[in-house]
C-alpha cells in the first residue's frame, strides 16, 4: 500500500464528495435526499486488492474518519465523530475476508460488495449516531434514516463499477503489489 | 538505521490500527463537544481546494436548475406584448404614485429623527461563501468561510446575498437590505476560519415564522372572534393579522409548518416569513411560500408544506444576520 498517494487520493474523494456530491444527489419524496457515498467505494476498493487486512482496516479508517469529520448532522441534532471510522475500518476488514469467494473483475459483483459496505456501514452508523447523540430520536426519524441508509448503498453500488474502472487506471500508482488475476508474477 | 527497524517492529500496522480504532472509540464516547473541536481543526484543510470546485458546482447547479425559454404561439405573443404595455403604463402610474408616498415618507422620517427616539436594527451583516458541503446525503449543511475575519455566534440566521447587494444602493442601509433578502438556515457551529450553515430544510432546523396572507385570488372565509360570539367574514386587509408558527425542515426540499389552526384558511401561495417575537430575527425576512395545506389528524388544524425562496442548490454567496445582542433562546 503506498500511503501517500492513497492519503491523496483520500483527500480529492472526500473533496469531490463535499462539493460535487451535490450536484449527484436527488430528493426522494417521504425518505430525504440520496446520494452516492464516494469515500465508500474507494475503501471497498481497496479492500479488494491491498495484500494484508491490516491495510484493508487502516485504509477503511482513514476514509471513515474523513467522512466523519466532514458529516455534521444527519441523525439527531448533531452527530459525533468516531462511528463511521470504527465501521469502515471493521467492513473493511470483513470485505478483505470474504473477498476470495467472489469474483471481483465482475461488475455486478462489484456493484453487490458495495452495496453490502455500504449498507452495513451506514446501517452501523445511523445505528452508532441514534444511542450517542445527546437528545432522543424517535423511531419514524431512525426508520426515515435506515432507508436513505439503503438508498445511499443502492445509488453507490450502481456508481461502484465506473468507480473501478476509474480507479484501476492508477491502481500501480495506489498499491505497491496488488493481488487479484492480471498482477501475479511471471514466471 | 537500527532505532528506525526496532520503532518498526514494536509499532506494526496492527498495534497503529489498535491505537486509531481506541482513538474513534474515545472521541465518539467524548460527544458532539469533542466532534466541534476536531471537526474546526480538520475545517482548516478543506477549504482552500473546495471553494474552487465549489464555484464550479454552484455554477453549474444554477444553469441546470434555471428554467428554460418556452416556445409560445404567436397570438399569445401578441396577447403578451399588449399585456405588457398596459403593465408598463400601471408601473409608470404606480411608479409616480410610489415617489409621492417616498417624498412624504422622507419628510416624515426626517421629521421623527429630529423628534423622535432612534429606530435602528441591531444587526451586523456579515458576508461569506460557501466552500464545501456535508460529505453525506443525511447532512443539510454547507461550511462557509466568512469573509472580513469577524466573530461569528452559533444560532444566527443566513439569508442569500444577492437581492441585498442590487438593492444597498437605492434603499436605506439595513432595514431595506434586511427585507429583500430570503433565509437560508442558520450558523450551528462557528470556528476561526469557516462556520457551519444548516439548511432551513434540515430536519432539526427550526425556526418561528409568521404566515402571511395574500389577499389576492377568490375571497375567503375566515372566523374572528368579536367578543365573545365568533362570526365567519371575508378576509380583508384591516383583519389579516400575521399568523404565528414554528417550521422545521423535512429533510428534503421544503419546510413543514404543523399544528396551523384550519380557521384560518392558509391557501397555497401564502407567504412565510421569519417572526420578530422570536428573538433570533428581530425582523420579518422571507423565508418561503406555502405550496400544499394538508388536513392534520386534528380536523380543526392543517399541515403547511412550505417551499424556500432561496434556491439552495446553488448557494454560493450569502450574508450572516449577525445580532449585536445575543439571541434569545428559540423553543
Amino acid at each position: 500500500m503506498r500511503w501517500i498517494p492513497f492519503l491523496i487520493l483520500a483527500y480529492l474523494t472526500i473533496l469531490l464528495q463535499t462539493t460535487l456530491g451535490r450536484v449527484l444527489m436527488f430528493s426522494a419524496a417521504g425518505i430525504g435526499t440520496i446520494g452516492p457515498d464516494l469515500a465508500a467505494l474507494l475503501a471497498v476498493f481497496v479492500a479488494f486488492y491491498v495484500r494484508t487486512w491490516a491495510d484493508a482496516m487502516l485504509a477503511g479508517w482513514a476514509l471513515g474518519m474523513a467522512v466523519d469529520l466532514t458529516a455534521v448532522a444527519g441523525v439527531g441534532a448533531g452527530t459525533v465523530v468516531g462511528p463511521m471510522a470504527i465501521a469502515y475500518a471493521l467492513v473493511a476488514g470483513l470485505l478483505f475476508r470474504v473477498r476470495e469467494a467472489f469474483f471481483r473483475e465482475r461488475a455486478v459483483t462489484q456493484a453487490f460488495l458495495a452495496w453490502a459496505f455500504c449498507l452495513l456501514a451506514h446501517g452501523a452508523w445511523v445505528s452508532m449516531q441514534a444511542l450517542l447523540v445527546d437528545g432522543p430520536v424517535g423511531w419514524p426519524e431512525y426508520g426515515r434514516t435506515m432507508l436513505q441508509a439503503v438508498g445511499l448503498a443502492c445509488y453507490s453500488a450502481v456508481l461502484m463499477p465506473l468507480m473501478h474502472f476509474l480507479l484501476m487506471r492508477c491502481q500501480r500508482w495506489l498499491l505497491a503489489a496488488p493481488v487479484g488475476p492480471g498482477t501475479r508474477p511471471r514466471r | 538505521m537500527g532505532w528506525a527497524m526496532r520503532l518498526r517492529t514494536t509499532f506494526s500496522r496492527k498495534h497503529v490500527l489498535a491505537i486509531l480504532l481506541a482513538f474513534s472509540v474515545v472521541a465518539a464516547a467524548m460527544g458532539r463537544r469533542a466532534a466541534r473541536s476536531l471537526r474546526q481543526t480538520a475545517g482548516v484543510v478543506l477549504p482552500p481546494l473546495a471553494d474552487a470546485t465549489m464555484y464550479a458546482v454552484t455554477k453549474l447547479t444554477s444553469r441546470l436548475y434555471s428554467p428554460g425559454p418556452e416556445a409560445i404561439s404567436p397570438e399569445e405573443a401578441g396577447r403578451l406584448q399588449e399585456e405588457n404595455e398596459y403593465l408598463r403604463r400601471l408601473a409608470a402610474y404606480w411608479q409616480y404614485q410610489q415617489e409621492r408616498y417616498q417624498r412624504q415618507a422622507q419628510e416624515l422620517a426626517n421629521f421623527q429623527s429630529m423628534y423622535g427616539p432612534a429606530q435602528d436594527l441591531a444587526c451586523e451583516l456579515i458576508p461569506a461563501r460557501v466552500v464545501a458541503g456535508g460529505s453525506l446525503p443525511y447532512d443539510g449543511t454547507r461550511e462557509l468561510t466568512p469573509g472580513g475575519g469577524k466573530g461569528v455566534q452559533a444560532g444566527s440566521p443566513v439569508t442569500t446575498r444577492l437581492l441585498s447587494t442590487q438593492r444597498a444602493k437605492a434603499l436605506p442601509p439595513k432595514l431595506a437590505v434586511l427585507n429583500a433578502n430570503f433565509l437560508v438556515g442558520r450558523i450551528t457551529d462557528a470556528g476561526a476560519f469557516t462556520a457551519r450553515l444548516q439548511l432551513l430544510t434540515d430536519r432539526d432546523f427550526r425556526a418561528n415564522v409568521r404566515i402571511r396572507r395574500v389577499l389576492t385570488g377568490p375571497p375567503r372565509m375566515v372566523n374572528i372572534t368579536e367578543g365573545a360570539q365568533p362570526r365567519t367574514t371575508v378576509l380583508t386587509a384591516e383583519i389579516n393579522h400575521p399568523i404565528e408558527g414554528m417550521a422545521h425542515g423535512d429533510g428534503a426540499d421544503r419546510l413543514v409548518v404543523e399544528d396551523v389552526k384550519e380557521y384560518h384558511k392558509v391557501r397555497p401561495g401564502d407567504l412565510v416569513l421569519t417572526s420578530p417575537l422570536s428573538g433570533s430575527v428581530p425582523m420579518e425576512i422571507h423565508v418561503g411560500r406555502v405550496v400544499e395545506v394538508q388536513r392534520a389528524k386534528d380536523p380543526a388544524r392543517v399541515t403547511l408544506k412550505v417551499t424556500p425562496h432561496a434556491e439552495l442548490a446553488s448557494l454560493r454567496d450569502v450574508y450572516i444576520v449577525s445580532p449585536v445582542h445575543p439571541p434569545a433562546a428559540e423553543p
